[in-house]
């Protein structure tokens, strides 16, 4: 059986069979690494012979007939601010270069490699994860083009098949972008919900791991294992609904006016277009507003400034040639802001969030469906312009439509929905309601397949 | 600096002084610019329906209430 193109369902189904090795498997991982990595770099560290040795030793488990873990043997990518045992955690930074390798794996990559996930490697992030670009990683389907950040690296990791998961963490939309842009599924789970112990830290009020994989279903998985919900993964099937399932009696909204400004009008259309798919099959389309979200958006901007200027203020004033521009810039706005600002920054929080809760309750919501990106994957020096006049650089406009959900904290998985007529991905963003995860999943998963099936 | 939309150079050597930074003065325009946009941002923030007052002002708690999830 080809490797080549299996979601993390298909592999775990074929190994069990005995349709597919570990070896094989690996080995596909490997060679699609070698093919395409030259132009993508999405990887920064991967380690062959250790790899292909795990391989065959997960194989020979498989001859002594014990039930498998639920993840067994699933080559997963980590975001390089991370840490995995045995490898540095440089966060893209000059200054962390020559840092010892991590001593203990994050919880999150413990909880994988307990249900029996395989570390491929560590991808490339940008620099402290404060950014969209990534460099070097380009996106696959273009490779002037970014891949979006800050996990770019594992989002384009897995769009070139070179893992068939991988771990991200968003603070500003740092999941979703790279997912849209590179057509892969991204999902931010609730914030506070899966441990972040381990992990370099960006913003630490708004930080959130999460999984980007080939499907809601894969995506899923790998946040039930993060989640410390690992056994839980074989009873997917029964909780995902088939293909084909009814939307009858689900309420979805379709939010317009903050997100429905300023966006490339082929990716709207695919919003609406999906959205009328999801009409066909039974939903009730509510369409509405959040008033708040251009607050919401301006809430996680500048507590990241001040939060990120906390975690780097002694690199700040010891070594600041050692950061790059974006970083630095980002960080001494952030050490200059008034301790008033960063208080009235956490009051109007409570506030957005209250009233993202009171939208959803309102309107009766089961999940919301906004555009995931304004854009397609741009280049790294684009400057947007649009049809008020006014104009973006990629990191205010790729962080526009995310950047509200971090301050509310609510799950949104984004969604391939198609390709544009220049041949990159466009995605859809699936927001849910606080620490309803699995339903969202349920949701997104369901919507994956009205996309899929659509004429 | 406080809800002064215009910030002047000299208001960065200050507050940078204060908080223990050095900022070459290469940079010191471009962080004019960035803490005005700042204090233009807070302003609008006040418009805020139900914006609580300053002394509800550090009350949000970032994690989840327990037994509200899916589980």
């Amino acid at each position: 059986m080809s490797a080549d193109v299996l979601t993390i369902r298909e592999a775990l189904r074929a190994l069990d069979s005995g349709d597919l090795t570990h070896v094989e498997l690996m080995r596909t991982c490997l060679a699609n690494i070698d093919a395409r990595d030259r132009d993508v770099q999405a990887w920064l560290d991967v380690r062959p012979t250790y790899l292909m040795e795990m391989a065959a030793a997960a194989d020979r488990r498989r001859t002594f007939g014990r039930p498998a873990p639920s993840l067994f043997g699933i080559p997963i990518g980590v975001k390089d601010i991370i840490d995995v045992v045995g490898y540095q955690t440089v966060c893209n930074m000059r200054s962390r270069e020559h840092v010892p390798v991590a001593t203990r794996d994050a919880e999150v990559v413990h909880r994988l490699r307990n249900d029996g996930a395989l570390i491929v490697g560590k991808t490339v992030t940008q620099e402290a994860a404060a950014g969209v670009v990534s460099e070097p990683c380009r996106n696959p389907y273009d490779p002037e083009r970014i891949p979006g950040g800050s996990s770019g690296g594992s989002a384009a990791a897995v769009a070139t098949g070179t893992c068939l998961g991988a771990l991200g963490t968003d603070t500003g939309g740092s999941i979703r972008i790279p997912a849209a842009l590179c057509g892969v599924v991204g999902f931010k789970p609730t914030y506070g919900q899966v441990p972040l112990e381990g992990i370099f830290p960006l913003s630490p009020s708004l930080d959130t791991v999460g999984p980007l994989a080939r499907t809601v279903w894969d995506a899923t998985a790998l946040w039930l294992s993060m989640a410390g919900r690992g056994t839980e993964i074989t009873r997917l099937d029964e909780m995902l609904e088939p293909a084909g399932a009814s939307f009858a009696g689900r309420r979805i909204g379709v939010l317009e006016g903050f997100f429905r400004d300023r966006v490339q009008p082929e990716v709207a259309e695919r919003c609406e277009s999906v959205a009328s798919s999801l009409a066909d099959r039974g939903a009730e389309i509510v369409r509405c507003q959040w008033h708040d979200a251009v607050h919401a958006r301006t809430i996680a901007a500048y507590t990241s400034l001040v939060e990120c200027a906390f975690v780097h203020r002694r690199a700040l004033r010891e070594a600041p040639e050692l950061m790059g521009e974006a970083l630095r810039s980002r960080v001494e706005i952030g050490a200059l802001l008034p301790a008033d600002t960063y208080l009235r920054l956490k009051g109007a929080r409570l506030t957005v969030r209250e009233s993202a809760k009171r939208l959803f309750a309102e309107h009766r919501l089961d999940a919301a469906l906004t555009p995931s990106e304004v854009t397609t994957a741009p280049r790294a020096d684009d400057i947007l312009t649009w049809d008020d006049g006014s104009s973006e650089n990629v990191s205010g406009a790729l962080t526009r439509y995310t950047q509200p959900w971090n301050a509310t904290g609510q799950p949104v998985f984004s969604i391939p929905a198609g390709m544009s007529q220049g041949d990159l991905p466009i995605g859809v963003a699936v927001i849910g309601r606080p620490l309803k995860d699995m339903e969202l999943a349920i949701t997104a998963h369901a919507i994956e397949h009205a996309i899929a099936e659509a004429p | 600096m406080g809800d002064e939309e215009t910030v002047s150079i000299e208001d960065i050597r200050v507050i940078a002084r204060h908080v223990g930074l050095v900022v070459p003065e290469d940079r010191l325009l471009a962080l004019c610019v960035a803490l005005a946009d700042a204090n233009r941002a807070m302003r609008d923030l006040e418009q805020l329906p139900g914006a609580p007052a300053d002394e509800a002002c550090g009350a949000f708690n970032p994690s989840w209430d327990a037994g509200e999830g899916d589980r």
